[in-house]
């Protein structure tokens, strides 16, 4: 079985933590990459920050909120680069203002989940997860580009 | 008065013509035609005795001067206006085209009295509606089906930041200046007023050319001819970025998102670091601090429910943009929800098969009808939750009045106003709970446009009625 790749954009830590026991919990075979904001998941994504090497995740869990770089802007650059734009973007917000959600639905998010609605242990994020990988077929990864 | 030579055929001719004829030179009249002293009362001795300068009103005299010179000079005068004097002390407006032959003025006038008058009282009409425009910071505009043409009043333009003196707009100009969040939900709605031939109601942001944004509200409504058939649209907007109420409107709605996101947060880490700790560590305290540390998780989980129904409920309380909905298809939508607690509690939402269109907006009639089941269910008592949804049309013909009828615990006739107030308790309820789901459904309904109020006596239920405006050709008698 292929070991799925996860970015995770968030600058809540805690948060970062309890998706990482989450997919733990449920057996996921999954990598776990953070960024603490916008502008840091484009560089990781780009290969431009030496860091330790990880696989081109093809789904990202998105919040909104964030400093430098928020959500909807990385959604803006994310669509707006050729090599980035395949992957698969999953809002998971706190936010449960209804104008965001139709925001982030212009922008053609996969979906919108806020975490409030992800269980307390966030499983329920677990869940989908774990159904979307066995169900989906995703693109290769050969298609992420250079 | 001279004769004019050749004019004896004529002479039936100038007789029958409405218009006024004369020959003069640069000074008096040489000759008139019989209409002149119809027209004035003067006898035509009167007229041509003297300069004609007398007869002209003094405010007309210098142009009068300057147009007798031109022709002087041999130019035509075309359509020059003046006005003359009657017997009566009264001022007609003539229109004058001449032409100088022979050292002679050739004249023909036409009484434009009435034209006149009527042009002017355009125009003060016309500068009392850009002063109600203006004072309301309130524009019009119209499409033109037919000929598929644009007007903006001025305030229009003002209100989009153009200047009518450069800028002729389109349809795709008006619907450019909407503010992209807005765009394709006011096109929705415009072209459905056409599609449908149904007036509309909407606020939208309007963005100027430098960036600059107004807030509007805006109603309108199709434009029929005699025949019934459809030839424009008239829309009306009003600036309201500047109305203290908007304003005010936009401090809530800052204080509801940093409620809802900013401020709920970190209460969230709070509630993922005891989870965390209570799973993955052993916690080193005695039976009292076990205790103690339930009740913090538990004020926490408190806390984040306050701050989440305290935010819905200042966003309840924010100006709505009404449509048509079905109140069927609100209910069905909530009982997807709520059903599966009904049946779990082995109750059950009985709901009339012909509910009405109502003027309202969904998502918050939706949150209404989720909010009183949802009391139905957590009033219940000790016996299952039974709702029964019914409705009537309310006399006067504008309102129907929705009913929500429970079998529940009921309240004491002298709370039935403050049950609605937020954060109250009656009775039993469940401690979890932060009491303000009824004050957001009067804070919803009071948004619409409606009315809500309830009946009951302890032991023997509740009733809730919501009574909101009708949709427009929702199909049931007025």
């Amino acid at each position: 079985m292929t070991r799925h790749h996860l970015l995770m954009v968030d600058d809540d830590e805690v948060d970062a933590i309890m998706v990482k026991r989450a997919l733990r919990r449920a057996g996921l075979d999954a990598s776990l990459v953070t960024a603490a904001n916008g502008h840091e998941a484009i560089s990781r994504l780009r290969g431009q920050v030496e860091r330790e090497p990880f696989d081109k995740p093809f789904v990202i869990l998105l919040d909104l909120n964030m400093p430098r770089m928020n959500g909807f802007e990385f959604l803006g650059e994310l669509r707006g680069d050729i090599h980035l734009k395949h992957h698969v973007v999953f809002v998971f917000t706190s936010s449960e203002d209804e104008r965001d959600r139709d925001r982030a639905y212009r922008q053609h998010v996969a979906g919108f989940i806020t975490k409030s609605n992800a269980g307390r242990g966030f499983e329920r994020l677990a869940d989908l997860l774990r159904a979307y990988w066995t169900t989906v077929e995703l693109p290769p990864a050969a298609l992420g580009g250079a | 008065m001279e004769e004019l030579p050749e004019s004896h055929d004529l002479a039936p001719f100038f007789a029958l013509s409405q218009d006024l004829m004369a020959v003069a030179n640069t000074e008096r009249f040489l000759w008139l035609s019989p209409r002149w002293s119809e027209l004035l009362g003067w006898t035509d001795e009167e007229l041509s005795s003297g300069p004609f300068l007398q007869f002209v009103h003094p405010d007309d005299a210098a142009a009068t001067v300057e147009a007798a010179a031109e022709l002087n000079r041999g130019k035509l005068v075309v359509q020059f206006q003046n006005r003359y004097r009657c017997r009566d002390g009264q001022y007609r407006w003539l229109e004058w085209n001449a032409s100088p032959r022979d050292g002679r003025l050739y004249c023909v006038a036409r009484d434009v009295t009435e034209r006149v008058r009527v042009e002017e009282r355009l125009r003060h009409r016309a500068e009392l509606v850009a002063l109600a425009e203006d004072i309301f910071h309130t524009g019009h505009w119209y499409i033109d089906l037919v000929d598929d043409d644009v007007f903006w009043s001025p305030e229009i333009y003002r209100i989009h930041g153009r200047d009518p003196a450069t800028f002729s707009p389109s349809l795709a100009d008006g619907i450019d200046a909407y503010h992209p969040e807005d765009r394709n939900r006011v096109t929705e709605l415009v072209n459905r007023a056409i599609d449908q031939q149904v007036a509309f109601e909407f606020e939208l942001r309007i963005v100027r050319p430098t960036g600059e944004v107004r807030r509007v509200h805006s109603v309108g409504r199709p434009h029929h001819d005699r025949t019934g058939a459809m030839i424009g649209i008239l829309g009306v907007f009003q600036d309201i970025t500047d109305d203290p109420r908007v304003r005010r409107v936009e401090q809530l709605e800052q204080f509801a998102y940093v409620a809802g996101h900013d401020l709920r947060s970190p209460i969230r880490t709070i509630r993922n670091i005891i989870t965390i700790l209570e799973e993955d560590y052993e916690l080193p305290w005695d039976d009292e601090g076990q205790a103690l540390w339930g009740r913090m998780s538990g004020a926490i989980d408190r806390l984040d429910r306050l701050v989440k129904d305290l935010a819905s409920y200042t966003r309840a309380g924010i100006v709505p943009t009404p449509s048509k909905v079905s109140t069927q298809q609100v209910l069905a939508w909530v009982l997807n929800e709520l059903g599966p607690r009904f049946e779990a509690a082995s109750g059950s939402v009985d709901v009339a098969d012909d509910l009405p269109l109502v003027r309202a907006e969904g998502s918050r009639l939706g949150q209404v009808v989720l909010n009183l089941l949802d009391n139905a269910l957590q009033y219940s008592g000790a016996r299952p939750p039974r709702v029964s949804v019914g409705w009537e049309a309310d006399p006067g013909g504008k309102t129907v009045t929705l009913s929500f009828r429970d079998q529940g615990i009921g309240f004491d006739p002298s709370d039935a106003e403050r049950i609605f107030e937020p954060f109250r308790r009656l009775g039993l309820a469940d401690p979890q709970r932060t009491g303000i789901g009824l004050a957001i459904v009067r804070q919803l309904v009071e948004g619409m446009g409606g009315q809500v109020w309830a009946t009951g006596r302890p032991g023997e239920g509740a009733t809730f009625f919501v009574r909101l405006d009708r949709a427009p050709g929702d199909g049931l008698p007025r």
